[in-house]
């Protein structure tokens, strides 16, 4: 029950966060939120103990039984890792956001979103139901979402919300496929199951159609090839957003379902090929993208995608030991490049400074935080003792060990190493250089607020780096339940003179070298930022190419006029049902029908007669009269056949309804006149075929053999098991309660929309009679909605 | 519709019919678990009650007779719903799992009582609410 609490409270907070940020100043309420995740933290640590010596815990709450879906959560090894991540860097996130948002309006609407995202994030980590996964997932999403769209006055956040949003959802349902796909295939949504029926899986036929797809949803969460572009356009939300979702939480969503899912699906080639093929590409075009940029949050996005591969990369190559070193690397990249946005957003306080071009020399501007942000640099370029330097010893020791691959594998993680020192020297050194000159505006340090979290997470990656054993114990689990497998994790600081060692310093150099070259690079590369071919590119033409069709069906679809889309509407309804009808449906003429009794003939002429006034009648008062009486008839019927219930509802409605059409009909102007000859033929032929359809399909109803078995099971079990003698009733709120439940949320909405409309219209006619006074409804009402042509 | 043209015998008229009408409603309501009626029926009765309210004496009359914008009434019937609907979750039932318990009646006998009447008076919410918001937005000045 405490996994359940620890996950649902984030989503009851969210609700107050609005009113916590409105009635405590906003630098204490970011930390007073920020005890949500600290309690999480707290959580986790304290049922870290068995979790650690092997076992997993789980809870699970029913959801859905008929369909076998439930709301089970389970902690295991890996899920332990990344809900301590979440709740840790979440904890300093929310703090350090509680200043730097005090300066915008909304800072409660900032706080309600992450929080969601705080409680979505833990639900996946966490989920053991498919189904359970996929809502957590796609609540990320859109809690990103929300969060890269704050600035919503800009027109550059608006766009890169809606990329990003559409990129990870599209993600999100080839993911929901995939997980429906191997749902099937095993008879059942527990993902702990699914690692036993691992051989059942891989041996069906869907496995393929599974593999691909899974891969997609995840691909498309992580920001890799060729789904990167979206990264770098969700820059665009406030640096604490950035330090959290996209760089510790939500990006890092897809490696982790790939290390989740490692135990049902790797172990073929197509798995391990296309991870560590798309993982080496991802590196390399993250490494030229990031070193090219100028921005210091681009750079740190791109290096994030390049690092993002990597994990890929590692996981793909599945040995224990690539897998040991793909969580080091989720981990202590979670860490420094939270800090290191973070660090970037305190610079952009206290310098008022979003490019590395202007900025230099505040180093004794801003000692705090120029400290922290170098040590949060040394831990991204993997200086020992930080564990960067160990996560990079454990990886190249991995993909060395690699049959066949491993030169090329050794030199696209070279590549990616040495990207990620140049761009770390240079978030470290360029700022705070002394250069002749002064710096820019009068800077000075941001409240501990925003420097301290940084300290904190670089602190955290030393802690770790000169404690390896403290990380081995963490880490044997994980690997043990990603492999299912015991597997002893071995972690030191210094191994020796080895191959790994040389790389690691080699590529620590190469990125210094680098740094050196930078200015030079820049000017050679000036001409050649940015993508301008390319997945981004090819995103961008078919969203317009997807606006142009809207827009031309819009006109055609969409015209205004009510009666062109009731022509629509019947006339695509009787096309489909019509085809479907004569093609399938047996239908014939009742056989022994019993001679109808005197007031049935005369009902059924009265409901005819009114019909066809309705369709003659010149006026229209006279045609909802006219209807009114088929309505009222139609009760009646109702009541013939022993059916109050109906019959009551019939008589209310239709009540309602010819009252609200006389009463709206009466303030708009006359009929405007006949339609023409064409227009009449056209509607007589749609209405009779309309009629015909559904005489067509009666008759077909009749044809079926009954089955009572529904009709009996609910009226045996209306009073056993809804306790209720009126069926009907039994059956609204009991049985189909969720049937009910959907058409309140129906009727609640339309009611809702004509409200909106009709203050709408008003509005527009008061601006109307201001603007020309004495004209009355405007001439436009009169020949769109109001021609009342009847024919 | 124009309060002022009409004869004053059908605005006293509505005024004295509207709590009689309200008052069948809610009979309605009651009843329905066991006999024909029920909320939607119920709900229908009352927005009738509002719409020969609405047509004696004015939009603006309905409206004030509400003490919030009719409209409220919907997202409040929402509100019931979910409630309702969610509530077994956190106890570990199924969504919309309904619960019972039985009253004792004071004076002998026993009546059953349980969370589909909550479900139900959420539904005649957001009927009321849907039907009266309609009816005061199109016939309002």
């Amino acid at each position: 029950m405490g996994l359940a609490l620890a996950v649902g409270s984030g989503f009851i907070l969210a609700l107050a966060a609005p009113w916590v940020c409105r009635v405590v100043d906003l630098r204490l309420a970011g930390w007073l939120l920020g005890l949500l995740p600290l309690g999480g933290f707290a959580y986790f640590v304290s049922v870290a103990g068995p979790v650690l010596a092997g076992d997993a815990v789980g809870v699970a709450v029913p959801w859905v039984p008929s369909l076998g879906i439930r709301l089970a959560l389970r902690l295991d090894g890996l899920g332990l890792i990344y809900a301590l991540l979440v709740c840790g860097t979440g904890t300093l996130v929310f703090g350090y956001a509680g200043t730097f948002m005090a300066a915008y309006a909304g800072a409660g609407r900032f706080f309600g979103v992450l929080l969601l995202f705080t409680a979505s994030m833990l639900g996946v980590v966490l989920a053991d139901d498919a189904m359970a996964l996929f809502v957590f997932w796609e609540l990320t999403g859109i809690a990103s979402y929300l969060l890269i769209g704050f600035h919503n006055e800009r027109g550059a956040a608006r766009a890169g919300a809606w990329q990003a949003l559409l990129v990870t959802a599209l993600g999100g349902q080839a993911l929901l496929i995939a997980l429906i796909l191997t749902g099937s295939a095993a008879g059942g949504y527990t993902i702990s199951a699914w690692m036993e029926s691992r051989d059942v899986i891989q041996s069906s036929g869907v496995y393929p159609a599974a593999l691909v797809l899974l891969l997609v949803g995840c691909f498309a969460k992580s920001a890799l090839v060729p789904f990167h572009f979206w990264l770098q356009s969700a820059m665009q939300a406030p640096a604490p957003v950035s330090a959290y979702l996209h760089s510790a939480a939500m990006v890092q969503a897809g490696v982790f379902l790939l290390a989740r899912m490692h135990t049902v699906f790797a172990g073929t080639e197509l798995w391990t090929l296309t991870i560590i093929g798309v993982g080496a590409v991802t590196m390399l075009i993250g490494s030229y993208l990031a070193v090219v940029q100028a921005a210091i949050k681009a750079m740190l996005a791109y290096s994030t995608i390049a690092m993002l591969g990597a994990s890929a990369m590692l996981l793909g190559t599945g040995t224990p030991q690539a897998i040991q070193a793909a969580l080091l690397l989720v981990i202590s990249h979670a860490l420094y490049k939270s800090a290191l946005f973070m660090a970037a957003g305190a610079l952009d306080r206290g310098a008022e400074a979003t490019g590395l071009a202007e900025v230099f020399g505040l180093w004794e501007a801003m000692p705090r935080t120029a400290t922290a942000t170098v040590l949060a640099a040394a831990a991204m370029a993997g200086v020992p003792p930080f564990l960067g330097y160990l996560v990079k010893e454990t990886a190249y020791g991995a993909v060395g060990d690699v049959e066949g691959w491993s030169l090329f594998l050794v030199a696209v993680t070279f590549v990616a190493f040495t990207a990620a020192a140049a761009v770390a020297a240079v978030l470290a050194l360029r700022p705070f250089r002394r250069t002749s000159g002064s710096p820019v505006g009068p800077a000075r340090d941001p409240s501990a607020s925003l420097w301290l979290p940084v300290a904190v997470l670089a602190g955290a990656t030393i802690g770790l780096g000169i404690m390896p054993g403290g990380a081995a114990h963490l880490l044997e689990p994980a690997v043990a339940a990603i492999l299912q497998a015991p597997v002893a994790v071995e972690l030191t600081l210094w191994h020796g003179f080895t191959q790994s060692f040389g790389l690691g310093m080699a590529s620590l150099a190469a990125g210094l070298a680098l740094y050196a070259a930078w200015d030079r690079l820049h000017d050679l590369l000036h001409e050649h930022q940015g993508e301008r071919f390319g997945p981004g590119r090819i995103y961008e033409l078919t969203i317009e190419a997807l606006l142009r069709v809207a827009r031309i069906q819009t006109r055609v679809l969409q015209s205004g006029y009510l009666r062109v889309y009731l022509i629509l509407a019947i006339f695509t309804t009787v096309l489909l049902t019509g085809y479907g009808a004569l093609r399938r449906a047996a239908w014939t003429w009742p056989a022994g029908v019993a001679a109808p009794y005197a007031y049935e003939v005369a009902l059924a002429t009265l409901i005819t007669a009114a019909a066809v006034a309705a369709v003659f009648a010149r006026a229209l008062v006279t045609v909802v009269v006219a209807l009114g009486v088929v309505g009222f008839a139609v009760a009646i019927v109702y009541v013939l056949f022993s059916a109050p219930d109906l019959a009551m509802t019939q008589f209310l409605v239709e009540t309602v309804t010819v009252i609200l059409f006389v009463m709206v009909f009466y303030r708009l102007p006359k009929m405007a006149g006949r339609a023409s000859h064409t227009a009449v033929i056209r509607d007589a032929v749609l209405a009779t075929a309309a009629g015909c359809i559904m005489t067509i399909l009666v008759l077909a109803t009749i044809a079926v053999p009954r089955e009572p078995l529904a009709a009996e099971s609910f009226l045996l079990l209306s009073v056993a098991e809804a306790r209720g003698r009126n069926v009907v009733n039994t059956i609204l709120t009991d049985f189909r309660a969720l049937d009910t439940f959907g058409e309140v949320v129906v009727l609640g909405t339309a009611a809702l929309g004509v409200y909106a409309l009709v203050r709408q219209a008003r509005r527009g006619v008061l601006a109307s009679r201001r603007a020309a006074p004495g004209t009355g409804p405007t001439p436009q009402r009169e020949s769109r909605t109001g021609d009342g042509q009847v024919s | 519709m124009r309060s002022n043209v009409s004869p004053p015998i059908f605005p006293v008229a509505a005024r004295f019919l509207l709590p009689l009408i309200l008052l069948f409603s809610v009979f309605l309501f009651l009843r329905g678990h066991h006999e024909p009626g029920g909320a939607f029926i119920a709900g229908m009765v009352a927005a009738a009650a509002f719409t020969l309210q609405t047509i004696a004496r004015g939009a603006s009359a309905t409206r004030s007779a509400f003490r919030v914008p009719p409209r409220y009434l919907i997202g409040i019937g929402f509100a019931l719903v979910v409630v309702v609907a969610s509530v077994p979750l956190v106890v570990g039932q199924a969504v919309l799992d309904a619960a019972w318990v039985t009253l004792e009646v004071p004076g002998g006998g026993a009546t059953e009582i349980g969370s589909p009447i909550l479900f139900e008076a959420g539904v005649y919410l957001v009927v009321v609410g849907s039907v009266v918001t309609i009816i005061t937005a199109a016939l309002g000045e």
